[in-house]
């Protein structure tokens, strides 16, 4: 894998470089980026050594983060108010000390520095989309909400926020407009990850035509998620009533069924084509949990994939 | 501890551009619980949920990252590519499917393995990956489990495989269904030579990944809430027609039936694994000792009477396994389930440290108190206790483990499910595999030796008994009933019966008889463990140097010597 000569280049490079604060930060950091604490404290201390350490922020930030790794909560705090104190310009080291406190689930501290820290204007869409779900976490969802839709305000155009935003408005009950954002955010570039949060929405939201259209889209981006399409419309047709019309798409289907589980759509859309059955009720509370199974596993599957593609 | 050290190593090039590319995906939604979690704090929880515990599925690279020492790993054969021997072709060709896999997780195929350390210790590790294709074991997953057997095999180093799967690759046809066939003809090499194979069941582990490396472990251990299992739930449902239970095939499951042998939340992981395999290190060689020495009875105890022993053997106070492993030994892990039936809590074992040497306990384990004592079953034995205790000797017999069995029952427990599941077979089973193990085997009677159920973990190369123990074919209460035809005349048949540590140790059955204080052992807990400590140690030092063939001819002599006849 390379592994040994990338690790040899970066020693090489860090050896050839006059030790500045600069360099053992860069390399304090990159040794915490490998899980080398050991090592990363040995830079700590290299940097420690020089005259102007002490009055640099990156040293300060450089010791809170070896400290929150190390689990010394206390000092990690202590070191990253210095490194804002010695630069309170530089928002990188107030991100560190923010991300510092999501981490450790300090929430309502977190809460109040990221208000401080998007309070200049205009503010970074980056650190709205933090707020937004440090106050969800911590409670707030009308907060959350807004911080998330001023983010989304600023950059119309940036994808991952405006998913963002669809995800704060599914997480506090307004899957409407979360799928509104879906819709017209992302169109054809919405990639399969996506196309499935959406059609669950419209299922929610019981729009089964465009849950159709969605379940379609998504077949045509994912051949191997063929199956869940086919009972999604399945399963759209028939909350329209359209029996005849599932039991196509359900006569098609049984070709791919493992478990049996298509067999029962059809076995269902055939019933109803022709007659009421009593149990009808607890057979489409089945059929629906079968789907909302098969599209948690597929959104398990494809959580770390792209949202767009 | 440890893991606040680890750090989840990137999983490609391509995951680390998109997740800078997306503040979105800073925040990780639970798929159970829905909460969004900051990304930095589900890593730093190594990928659990910290609102509901929900362990996330993890990719090879996250799992092998967190388990093992930092940059302990080194990766072998990580150029092995899935070849098409059947150039199959379902709604997309398979070659342009594991192109598609390779480009998304990038990674080769569904597995990695190399060399690493966890905790200082070596390990042979081979991890499943489910995001590619599901985690499923083509020719490439099975040829580096082999491999990774294998290089077990070659170094001597106890392996590793975390397992990730919905099965066998169906594009691979039945060359991938003979993957299964080869991992278990590797394990099987690697049990011959002795090394520990540990098997980790994450969630999902199906189909014919379930059915070969990953059930054969000596060592199963499972993440909470994991899904295992051969059939899926809904073939399942769909072939018997009935609804399944909640839990069906779960972690919790398993543990019940008796088929994993711990549940170990993910932080926990690699310092479980560094005890066990702390248990497989060679210890250094013990000082010579040729004859274990005999002492004689206690001043004084010959004037007990054996009903009185039988009174004290049975005394409500009187220390109980588990109190004497506490005493016994530096540590001890559990190992749990006949792998068939169920997990009998009537019989307990698992890997401990006696003075810093490796060995493998098993024993009957009595209740203190009435809730107690239903639990474990007044420390009767069904089979499955029997057959849990047979998996852990047969394991300390592979890997060259000294064994300690510690009796202490009434008898096997006579019942209808016990007979159905053949109590019978289940002892004399035991028996013979027993008389056969090439390590070092030493017996303890701590309480009741009551018949068939004790023997069926006592024969070994020396018994020891505590002084006021006892150990006989039948209970004196039931010679009487049957041969005095009296059950008042308990006192006289145990009397009779010379149950007693003195007496067995005049006819042989007992090599040591181990002092208690005046009172029985029950009045000074820690005084009795140390004797009984002293005693297991030097019979240990006297065995070990013992080669297996020598240990297996001095044991069927000493069973073969018994009989009294004219």
């Amino acid at each position: 894998m390379g592994k040994g000569s990338l690790e040899g280049a970066r020693l090489a490079k860090q050896q050839s470089e006059p030790v500045t604060v600069e360099s053992c930060y860069a390399a304090g950091l990159d040794a915490l980026e490998r899980g080398d604490v050991t090592n990363a404290q040995a830079w700590a201390q290299r940097c420690g050594a020089l005259a102007d350490s002490a009055k640099d922020a990156r040293y300060a930030a450089l010791q809170g983060r070896i400290a929150a790794v190390t689990g010394n909560f206390t000092e990690a705090e202590n070191h990253f108010r210095t490194a804002m104190r010695l630069s309170p310009r530089e928002k990188g080291f107030a991100r560190q000390f923010v991300e510092f406190l999501q981490t450790a689930g300090r929430l309502n501290e977190a809460v109040a520095l990221l208000e401080d820290l998007t309070r200049k204007d205009p503010p970074e869409a980056d650190l709205l989309i933090d707020l937004g779900y440090v106050r969800l976490a911590n409670g707030d969802r009308i907060g959350a909400r807004k911080a998330v839709e001023r983010a989304a305000a600023l950059q119309r155009d940036n994808k991952a926020i405006q998913y963002s935003l669809a995800q704060m408005y599914a997480a506090i009950g307004q899957p409407a407009q979360a799928a509104k954002v879906l819709s017209e955010k992302f169109g054809d570039q919405a990639s399969p990850r996506v196309l499935n949060e959406l059609a669950g929405l419209l299922l929610h939201l019981e729009r089964y035509d465009e849950a159709e259209l969605t379940f379609r889209a998504l077949g045509k981006r994912d051949s191997t998620a063929e199956l869940m399409v086919d009972h999604g419309i399945i399963w759209s047709r028939i909350r329209r009533s359209d029996w005849r019309g599932a039991l196509d798409v359900a006569l098609n289907a049984t070709r791919l069924d493992r478990h049996g589980v298509t067999t029962q759509f059809l076995t269902y859309a055939k019933d109803r084509l022709f007659r009421q059955p009593p149990n009808a009720p607890e057979r489409e509370a089945e059929l629906l949990q079968h789907l909302r199974d098969e599209m948690r596993e597929y959104a398990e599957l494809h959580a770390s994939e792209a949202i767009v593609g | 501890m440890a893991v606040q050290s680890r750090t989840l190593p990137p999983v490609g090039p391509e995951f680390t551009v998109r997740i800078a590319a997306m503040p979105a995906d800073r925040w990780a939604k639970c798929p159970q619980c829905s909460a969004f979690v900051y990304h930095k704090r589900l890593e730093k929880n190594l990928k659990v949920c910290p609102e509901c515990n929900y362990h996330f599925r993890l990719s090879a690279r996250e799992r092998i990252g967190f388990l093992v020492d930092p940059d302990s790993f080194q990766e072998r054969d990580a150029d092995l590519a899935a070849g098409d021997p059947l150039h199959f072709e379902d709604s997309m060709a398979y070659r342009k499917r594991v192109a598609d896999s390779q480009r998304k997780t990038g990674e080769r195929d569904a597995a990695i393995y190399g060399t690493a350390e966890i905790g200082g210790l070596p390990i042979v590790i081979c991890a499943m990956d489910f995001p590619f294709m599901g985690g499923s074991m083509g020719s490439v997953v099975g040829e580096k489990v082999a491999r990774a057997v294998e290089l077990g095999v070659a170094t001597r180093t106890p392996v590793l495989v975390c397992c990730a799967s919905g099965g066998a690759r169906m594009q691979e046809g039945t060359v991938s269904l003979m993957q299964m066939a080869k991992t278990a003809a590797a394990l099987g090499k690697l049990a011959e030579v002795g090394v520990p194979y540990f098997s980790l069941l994450a969630d999902p582990t199906y189909g014919g990944v379930s059915a070969s490396f990953a059930t054969l472990g000596d060592v199963i251990i499972a993440e909470p809430k994991a899904h295992v299992g051969f059939a899926g739930p809904q073939v399942i449902e769909q072939t018997i027609r009935q609804k399944l239970p909640d839990g069906f095939q779960t972690s919790d499951f398993l543990m019940e039936k008796g088929q994993i042998d711990m549940i170990v939340p993910r932080a926990e992981l690699p310092s479980v694994l560094k005890k066990l395999l702390s248990y497989h290190v060679k210890p250094p060689a013990p000082p010579l000792t040729s004859v274990a020495p005999k002492s004689g009875p206690r001043e004084g105890t010959e004037t007990r009477s054996a009903w009185a022993c039988v009174q004290l053997a049975r005394h409500p106070d009187r220390p109980n396994l588990s109190e004497y492993i506490a005493a016994l030994f530096d540590s001890f892990t559990e190992l749990r389930g006949d792998r068939h039936q169920r997990d009998d809590p009537s019989i307990v074992g698992g890997l401990a440290l006696l003075d810093g040497r490796p060995v493998m306990v098993v024993g009957h384990q009595k209740g203190r108190g009435t809730k107690q004592s239903i639990e474990r079953n007044f420390g009767m034995p069904h089979p499955e206790g029997y057959r849990k205790a047979l998996r852990l000797m047969q394991y300390a017999g592979r890997v060259g483990l000294p064994l300690l069995t510690f009796i202490d029952t009434p008898g096997a427990f006579p019942g209808i499910q016990a007979e159905e599941r053949n109590q019978s077979e289940a002892i004399a089973r035991n028996l013979l595999v027993m008389s056969r193990l090439p390590i070092p085997i030493v017996c303890a009677i701590i309480g009741e030796g009551g018949s068939g159920g004790a023997l069926a973990i006592a024969v070994g190369d020396r018994v020891l008994m505590l002084e006021n123990s006892i150990y006989s074919v039948i209970s004196p209460e039931g010679c009487a009933t049957i041969l005095f035809k009296d059950a008042a005349s308990a006192p006289r048949a145990a009397e009779a019966s010379r149950l007693t540590a003195g007496e067995l140790l005049k006819l042989g059955v007992a090599d040591e008889l181990v002092p208690e204080p005046a009172g029985g052992a029950h009045t000074d807990v820690a005084a009795t463990a140390a004797a009984l400590k002293d005693a297991l140690r030097r019979h240990l030092d006297a065995l070990v140097g013992v080669s297996g063939a020598e240990l297996i001819e001095r044991r069927y002599a000493r069973f073969r010597a018994f009989g009294c006849f004219q």
